[in-house]
């Protein structure tokens, strides 16, 4: 009897350590997904011509970073980083586009 | 020839900082002071939230200059953007019954919820910044969704913010009058994990959310208004 239930446990044991290992790695792949969509939307944000478009690329990388703050155990950061950079500051630069040029173009042809 | 010289001047400049770079150690702590606060901060300060026991009150000079820079920057906008003549949001395009009930069912959610995180800030995460920029969000809703809203009552901001302002160096000054330095501790700790603990924190905190929260709707007041 006593064998079978430490074969059990050591079993469930493993099961469970397994599990943790399986949540790092799912974890890890999460977290390099999401910095690679950061730098594609932190690159498209610098390129491009439709301002409108670059802004909102720019909201998406506060909105992604604070998803990574999240992940890295930063929840105050996380929400200063939400609240300002992926609400806050998309609404003021949208304001300010809205009173000026949509596009970067507009300067060269006048 | 400037050419070459310049390469080679960039390569000695990267090899200068590539060494630069090696010598420090990454993912290393490099100072114990972290160490400390994770053991003492609830037993010295009462705050179960440790980032708020360092922002709040080992580092509270600093919050204090934070809120002047964003108060400064709030002054400098509505200094540059204020005109003489009375200005009036221009009526736009009248929004759906949708969009304008939704807005006006999660106003009053979005600002309980930002009071509860500045009031809560001492216990769970976040804080004065945090609920006061999620207080402005919701402000920002309104001034999006509700075309009936004529704008924000300006001179009740302004004294808001000033009287919230004022409350955290009355604060700080009470501290250096108690316990002979300013911004010091000196209100009872309490049990920690309550909501009335961790002595001048949550005061503090109130006063920085009310601050955030009343500068931010200024700013954005300020800019949606029509000239």
């Amino acid at each position: 009897m006593l064998p079978v239930s430490l074969v059990f446990l050591s079993a469930k044991k493993q099961k469970s350590i397994n599990q943790k290992i399986f949540a790092k790695k799912n974890k890890m792949i999460l977290e390099i997904i999401l910095v690679v969509v950061m730098l594609v939307a932190a690159i498209s944000a610098g390129t491009f011509k439709n301002l409108l478009n670059a802004v909102i690329a720019a909201g998406f990388v506060s909105f992604i970073a604070a998803i990574l703050f999240f992940l890295l155990h930063a929840p105050d950061v996380a929400m200063a980083e939400a609240s300002i950079g992926a609400a806050l500051t998309v609404a003021i630069f949208v304001i300010a586009l809205k009173k000026t040029k949509r596009h970067e173009d507009d300067e060269k042809n006048n | 020839m400037r050419r070459i010289i310049s390469l080679v001047l960039l390569t000695i400049v990267l090899i200068g900082v590539a060494f630069c770079l090696d010598a420090i150690p990454f993912g290393i702590s490099q100072s114990q002071v972290r160490q400390y606060y994770l053991d003492n901060g609830v037993k010295e300060t009462g705050a179960t939230n440790i980032v708020t026991s360092v922002v709040v009150n080992y580092r509270g000079f600093d919050t204090l200059g934070e809120v002047t820079v964003l108060f400064l920057a709030a002054i400098g906008l509505s200094a540059v953007l204020h005109r003489a003549e009375k200005r009036q949001r221009k009526e736009g395009r009248r929004s759906s019954l949708i969009l304008y009930t939704g807005c006006r069912f999660l106003f009053p959610l979005i600002l309980l919820f930002g009071t509860y995180i500045f009031i809560h800030g001492h216990l769970t995460p976040g804080g004065g910044f945090q609920g006061g920029a999620i207080i402005a969000s919701g402000f920002l809703l309104t001034i999006l969704g509700c075309w009936k809203w004529g704008g924000i009552n300006k001179n009740a901001f302004k004294i808001t913010e000033s009287i919230s302002g004022l409350v955290f160096v009355v604060v700080g000054l009470l501290g250096l009058l108690y316990s002979g330095y300013f911004l010091a501790n000196y209100l009872p700790k309490g049990l920690p994990n309550n909501l009335f603990s961790a002595g001048i924190i949550p005061i503090i905190y109130v006063a920085i959310g009310f601050k955030v929260g009343t500068e931010l709707t200024g700013v954005l007041d300020d800019l949606t208004k029509e000239p």
